[in-house]
């Protein structure tokens, strides 16, 4: 009993450290609406400030993080000033992808700086210092020291928003940022302030941060995860619900680690999940607005429908619901959404032309004078020069070294992940940074599927992208809950569930990995015949077969991307895109569409997943599951090469390739060249390297746009009377 | 003396041109009125001249000074204040601290203070604590026009500050702008309310799709003239 007390009061107190970690990004987020997915890095950029002016100066850590407080106070107010401020908008994805890149910056500077080694601030004396209080049951003089921190900066930061002059301009400009500018309020000032402050937070989150437990350059992810779910749990806008939902989650951990040691993490964000499914609009919500989405019709009924229980309901219609889905895309595919397009072709030249009384009265009688049209000429030549290319592709094993075979399998997985991650964020507005999930997944269950069942390898790729969609079906009900950047992280601790999930099975190898037997991988369906084809051993037999799915993936992909956002559905994820609102209005589902292209989405991404882990042979949960491999360079790709675009992609995972022959040795450096060259991209050249020069010389190979063109030889317009 | 002139202001949203080359003058201690049709671009001309939109520097002059294209705090530092339409209140700040808010970047001291403020619109006095949404609506317009009065205008802006409310509420609001006047800021409002805009201006310009269609004393326009410039042929 008594040890359950103390667990429990631990968690309490690990839930302030918490509280800590979330109060800075709920500030951010809660004045500017921007979140910073660098938040956790910052902590730990934080700390090793405070290691340095600790070593440097050779004083105690307390007296380090008030020095340091200051120079974090300038570095945030010169970050937002001069960086975060420009990406500021209506659209969520450039503060997210910029936030991104300086996550990896940070990481991998610090790595070059600090090296890998594990650090941690010792504080001397107070460390050992425990206050018992009876009964057996004790707490640490630092444990205390942080919930009292977290208290007191809650405190401290409610005066300031509430009950300061300041904190009035903060939340005007919060509220109507147009309108604070009229009340003679420097939006970007106060900005920059908001950030200064909560990087004065973010060093006495820091400083507690370094005393309790060992830090490293890569822990900050995982601290942006937990004041992620602080704050969701807690309540936008409520900073003592911030407080609880920390609490909640050291609770949690706390006690996942006393029944098990492994389960620790895994406990807190399983609690938060069922924290959001429960409750998505927070347990202690402060203000009107909540983030987690009450508001869709559609979701909250399908909430509804979880949380009274009624999964079983709930699968019939989901599988229903897809194969429908499945079948009416076929079909839609196979028409080739031709009615479909002339039909909705002729209603937005009805809205749109301007001059539409003219062009009602000449319509009579000539309807045929204008048609609509989706290709453009250089679309037609490229058509047939992409056929050739195809071809070329096919055929290249027959003359290709096996190292360009293997690169290009690299290159044609990468630019299948980017094709879908692109659909995803560049065309459903769902911005992912969690596809690691749905790869990891797919790659396990192919392990699973030829190792313990038998499959055959070929077969079990397609098994194993419908498996990911059945996967991703229950996750998207609870991501779905969050919108926009709340959306990415909570994508993102889904798929940290997945990877400690999976590295739970001991017959899948635990956290260590497993490797796939050479029986399975040397008796894929076909390679007899490949090795007698092309006269090769069995190895490189291997990399063929794999090869050409590649291929066949990608190719299926770019089709599969072009043949959706030409039909109608495309026209919907546009709108949706575009205004959400307008799109539900002219009776777009929004929820159906969204939750459609995710589970697609995910399901290929399951299958290019499986196929990368058939070449790779080996699996491990962290590098199944890796957010940088599988998320962040997809990211680069999609966003280098142009976003909201089917070129982009193409043109980013070539730019990608490049760049990894010539500088991946560069390691640290390498990787914070690429986090910069996605900011500055994203800053100079939103659209990217295909936006670029679509826009200045009118390219487009993927014609999707619908153009009104004039029929030739038609009649000429009658004279306006 | 001229308060507030714009010389050939044009304004643009993107590649749609939505005002064309306005002259317009305030005196000071007058009260104008712009009246026109939806989209006839009143609003538009309001928000060019406080700063929202883009403007030439030499197209918007207040007392001799050219100001247009300055940021929008910038302007309102110099003495034009803003009431914008469909009141926009801060929802997070009490009444008092959407008064006080007003006064954020107020040089020196001006005529309009708390007191005064709750002396011209009493009924906020006892609300003064209350959360802005909860108000009424011609609550909160006296708010929005007393946050744009503390920051002491010389020019003050109300665009359509009769917007849905009632005929009783309208005429008390519209029964505070002497006062207002009296305190020595010269006034213009954006009406759709020909009546009302009529009866409260000194002069009345009437805008048709972006363009100046008449310009005038309320008692010399006859009806005829109006419904012309108005509503166009």
């Amino acid at each position: 009993m008594t040890a359950w007390v103390n667990t429990l009061l631990q968690g309490v107190m690990l839930g302030g450290l918490y509280a800590l970690f979330a109060a800075g990004l709920s500030l951010v987020f809660g004045i500017m609406r921007l979140v910073n997915l660098a938040h956790g890095d910052f902590i730990v950029l934080a700390a090793f400030v405070i290691l340095a002016l600790m070593q440097t100066l050779a004083i105690d850590p307390f007296l380090a993080t008030l020095l340091a407080a200051p120079l974090l106070f300038g570095l945030g107010y010169g970050l937002q000033n001069q960086l975060l401020n420009r990406t500021l908008d209506k659209d969520i994805l450039p503060p997210l992808l910029v936030t991104f890149g300086l996550s990896i910056i940070i990481q991998n500077g610090l790595l070059e700086v600090f090296s890998a080694d594990s650090r941690r601030l010792r504080a001397g004396a107070i460390e050992t210092v425990s206050i018992p209080l009876g009964g057996g049951i004790a707490v640490g003089a630092t444990q205390l020291l942080t919930l009292a921190s977290a208290i007191g900066v809650i405190l401290i930061l409610n005066y300031l928003i509430h009950r300061t002059e300041i904190g009035r301009a903060f939340r005007a400009t919060s509220d109507d940022p147009e309108v604070a500018r009229l009340m003679g309020i420097d939006s970007g000032r106060i900005f920059s302030l908001v950030t200064a402050v909560a990087m004065v937070v973010i060093a006495v989150a820091a400083l507690h941060l370094g005393i309790r437990a060992n830090f490293d350059p890569t822990v900050g992810p995982a601290r942006l995860l937990y004041a992620f779910e602080a704050v969701i749990i807690g309540g936008l806008g409520s900073l003592w619900g911030t407080l609880a939902g920390g609490i909640l989650i050291g609770a949690a951990q706390a006690i996942g680690a006393k029944i098990n040691p492994e389960w620790q993490i895994l406990a807190g964000h399983l609690a938060f999940l069922a924290a959001l499914v429960l409750r998505p609009q927070g347990l202690f919500v402060g203000r009107r607005e909540a983030v987690a989405e009450p508001r869709a019709g559609s979701c909250t009924r399908w909430c509804a429908r979880l949380r009274a229980g009624t999964i079983a309901h709930l699968a019939r219609c989901g599988a229903e619901w897809v194969g429908r889905l499945v079948s009416r895309a076929w079909m839609s595919a196979l028409r080739c959404a031709r009615e479909n397009l002339a039909l909705l072709g002729r209603a937005a030249i009805r809205s749109s032309l301007p001059a539409r009384s003219a062009f009602e009265r000449s319509k009579v009688g000539d309807e045929e004078r204008f048609r609509v049209e989706v290709g453009t000429r250089s679309s037609r030549h490229l058509a047939v020069a992409a056929v050739g290319v195809g071809a070329l592709l096919v055929a290249l094993p027959a003359f290709a070294s096996r190292d360009l075979i293997n690169d290009l399998i690299f290159v044609l997985t990468m630019l299948a992940l980017a094709q879908f991650w692109n659909l995803l964020a560049g065309y459903a507005g769902l911005v992912s940074v969690g596809q690691q999930a749905f790869v990891g997944m797919g790659g396990y269950l192919l392990f699973a599927s030829t190792i313990h069942l038998g499959i055959d390898a070929l077969i079990a790729i397609p098994l194993c992208g419908l498996l990911v969609g059945a996967i991703a079906l229950p996750t998207a009900l609870i991501v779905f809950r969050l919108r926009g950047a709340y959306f990415a992280i909570g994508t993102w601790v889904m798929a940290e569930v997945y990877r400690l999930v999976i590295a739970q099975f001991k017959e899948l190898g635990g956290g260590t990995g497993m490797s796939l037997p050479v029986s399975v991988t040397n008796q894929v369906a076909g390679i007899e015949w490949v090795k007698a084809l092309f006269d090769v051993r069995t190895s490189a037999a291997r990399d063929i077969i794999t090869y050409w799915l590649a291929l066949t993936l990608a190719i299926g992909t770019i089709a599969l991307v072009y043949l959706i956002l030409r039909s109608r559905h495309g026209l919907a994820l546009a709108a949706i895109r575009d205004s959400e609102d307008a799109a539900e209005s002219v009776g777009v589902n929004n929820f159906k569409t969204k939750l459609w292209v995710y589970v697609v989405t995910a399901a290929a991404t399951g299958m290019v997943g499986a196929l990368m882990y058939l070449q790779k042979a080996r699996i491990s949960p962290d590098a199944a599951f890796s957010v940088l491999d599988w998320t962040a360079y997809v990211i680069f790709i999609v966003v280098i090469g142009g976003i909201g675009t089917i070129e982009g992609p193409i043109v980013g995972v070539l730019l990608f390739y490049v760049l990894q022959v010539n500088l991946a040795h560069f390691g640290t450096w390498y990787l914070m060249l690429l986090g910069l060259f996605a900011i500055l991209v994203m800053l100079f050249a939103p659209k990217g390297i295909w936006g670029y020069l679509s826009q200045r010389y009118g390219l487009a190979l993927f014609p999707i746009r619908r153009r009104l063109v004039e029929r030739m030889g038609a009649t000429p317009p009658r004279p306006d009377t | 003396m001229i308060l507030l002139e714009t010389r050939c202001l044009s304004a643009f949203y993107g590649d749609f041109q939505a005002l064309y080359g306005i002259d317009l003058k305030l005196e000071e201690g007058e009260t104008i009125a712009i009246i026109g049709a939806n989209g006839a671009g009143k609003s538009t001309f309001l928000k060019t001249v406080v700063g929202l939109l883009a403007a030439e520097h030499e197209s918007v002059i207040l007392a001799g000074r050219p100001i247009g294209g300055l940021p929008a705090a910038e302007i309102v530092r110099a003495g034009v204040s803003l009431v914008p339409e469909g009141r926009r209140l801060f929802p997070s700040l009490s009444v008092e601290e959407n008064l006080l808010i007003g006064a954020y970047r107020r040089l020196g001291s001006g005529y309009w203070t708390l007191p005064r403020v709750y002396d011209l619109f009493p009924a906020l006095q006892a609300r003064r604590h209350f959360p802005s949404h909860a108000l009424s609506g011609g609550e909160q317009q006296m708010t929005a026009i007393g946050r744009a009065l503390m920051a002491n205008p010389r020019v003050l802006l109300c665009d359509e500050i009769s917007l849905g409310l009632a005929p009783v509420v309208v005429r008390s609001i519209y029964a505070a702008l002497p006062r207002i006047k009296e305190s020595g800021a010269g006034i213009i409002v954006v009406e759709q309310d020909i009546v009302q805009a009529l009866d409260a201006a000194n002069r009345v310009y009437c805008f048709q799709e972006g363009r100046m269609s008449l310009e005038g004393r309320p008692g010399e326009l006859s009806r005829d003239q109006i419904h012309l410039a108005y509503f166009g042929a």
